[in-house]
């Protein structure tokens, strides 16, 4: 049977490398994030509160193509970040930061649970839980140009928001994965033990281990 | 006594046409339910017509989404039981889209029209209540709403031709009867022989089902 699952967290947490091991792994499908460019991005950064409306709509329409292909292809498939992210860490970020008035935020919100209604939600999230300093070193060690500006601050906003939203989440199981001491190349027992957590929880089985 | 096969029956045309009137006429006259566009509540409007580049946006996805909405709970209450009389067609979020959006904001408009199109309940027959752009001028200042004041003749010349265009394509309204009425003579409101003219029109079309 088909198994859908998505790789959550915060900038810098190794979602795209979890995406990538664990569809070698397994033999699943990889789907990234979408890289297409969105023309709101430029006029974003230069007055926030007059294009996040259209940024946030945006993404949103796009994410929602992209999840529907997913559910299509009868392969099994691991993706990289959820369109559930959008509006309650990102859009609500932007709302809480004063970048998107509560008249957008209301509207962006409602629109979004329109639209995710049509989307028969994963089998499983695996949320990767690290902390700032390891999202900031992990950040500046990939180098990306865009990711240079990213505040502490930022990081620390979009990390209180991930938390709550664990918390509240309930549209599929979630597994929750310690990224702090995570080391996919010097550990590589890691992934074995996370593909086995991943499979246990699909299954539905739950262990008791002694250690 | 007039009896109407088509369940679903909705008036369209032009802004200022008469389209709420006449539901009202014709709801009360067939002892129907009617189903009304909310208008008012759109918090972007008074905005809109003021910056009508910087809220046109915000304005087509508010609108699209409430009008999404009343047709989902429409389409929820039993179609088939009673007639109803609405004013509106769905389709016309997408006639105003167009003639405010361009570019990114008409796609990213259109991905999402797509979407919400397949749950929304087709009419059985249209009435669609056409009229120059004089006229529809000279009714929008008749009523006197305060948020349609600052409409211009030449947005509405636009507006008008656009609705032309929309009905012109039967792909656009599909399984739907379509029964077009030049309104420019007639005061269906102050006239009852206008307003049986109109009910003789419609039977008309409903009978060709």
């Amino acid at each position: 049977m088909k198994k859908f699952i998505i790789v959550s967290g915060n900038i810098g947490s190794g979602k795209s490398s979890l995406t990538d091991l664990l569809s070698k792994r397994l033999g699943w499908t990889p789907y990234y994030e979408v890289v297409e460019n969105n023309p709101y991005l430029e006029d974003f950064y230069k007055d926030m509160k007059k294009w996040s409306f259209h940024l946030q709509i945006f993404f949103l329409s796009k994410r929602f193509i992209h999840h529907q292909e997913i559910l299509k292809n009868p392969a099994s498939v691991v993706q990289d970040r959820s369109i559930y992210e959008d509006v309650d860490i990102f859009a609500k970020n932007l709302n809480q930061q004063g970048y998107m008035d509560d008249r957008d935020y209301e509207n962006y919100r409602e629109l979004f649970s329109i639209m995710t209604k049509f989307l028969s939600p994963p089998d499983l999230i695996v949320y990767l839980q690290a902390s700032v300093p390891t999202l900031l070193k992990r950040i500046s060690l990939r180098g990306r140009d865009y990711e240079k500006t990213i505040s502490e601050e930022y990081l620390t906003q979009l990390n209180v928001l991930y938390e709550e939203w664990v918390e509240n989440f309930n549209i599929c199981p979630i597994l929750n994965v310690p990224a702090d001491d995570l080391d996919f190349v010097k550990r590589p027992e890691h992934l074995k033990l996370i593909t086995n957590k991943i499979l246990d929880k699909l299954q539905g089985v739950e262990k008791v281990v002694f250690d | 006594m007039i009896k109407f096969k088509s369940k679903f029956i909705v008036i369209e045309g032009a802004i200022g046409v008469g389209k709420t009137s006449l539901v009202l006429l014709l709801s009360k006259r067939f002892n129907a339910k009617h189903n009304l566009e909310v208008v008012e509540e759109n918090p972007f409007l008074s905005k809109f017509y003021d910056d009508i580049e910087r809220y046109a946006f915000q304005t087509q996805i508010f609108f699209l989404l409430s009008r999404y909405k009343q047709q989902l709970e429409l389409a929820q209450q039993d179609l088939f039981n009673q007639l109803v009389f609405s004013d509106y067609l769905f389709a016309k979020d997408r006639i105003f889209a167009h003639l405010n959006l361009s570019g990114n904001e008409l796609s990213m408009y259109e991905r999402l029209y797509e979407i919400m199109v397949k749950d929304v309940p087709q009419p059985d027959l249209i009435v669609y209540l056409q009229a120059s752009t004089e006229t529809l001028m000279k009714r929008i200042a008749l009523r006197d709403r305060p948020f349609e004041r600052k409409i211009s003749y030449d947005y509405m010349k636009r507006l008008n031709s656009a609705y032309e265009d929309f009905f012109s394509y039967p792909d656009n309204y599909k399984k739907s009867t379509l029964v077009k009425i030049d309104t420019n003579n007639i005061d269906f409101v102050g006239k009852s022989k206008d307003l049986e003219f109109i009910i003789k029109e419609i039977y008309k079309g409903d009978s060709l089902k």
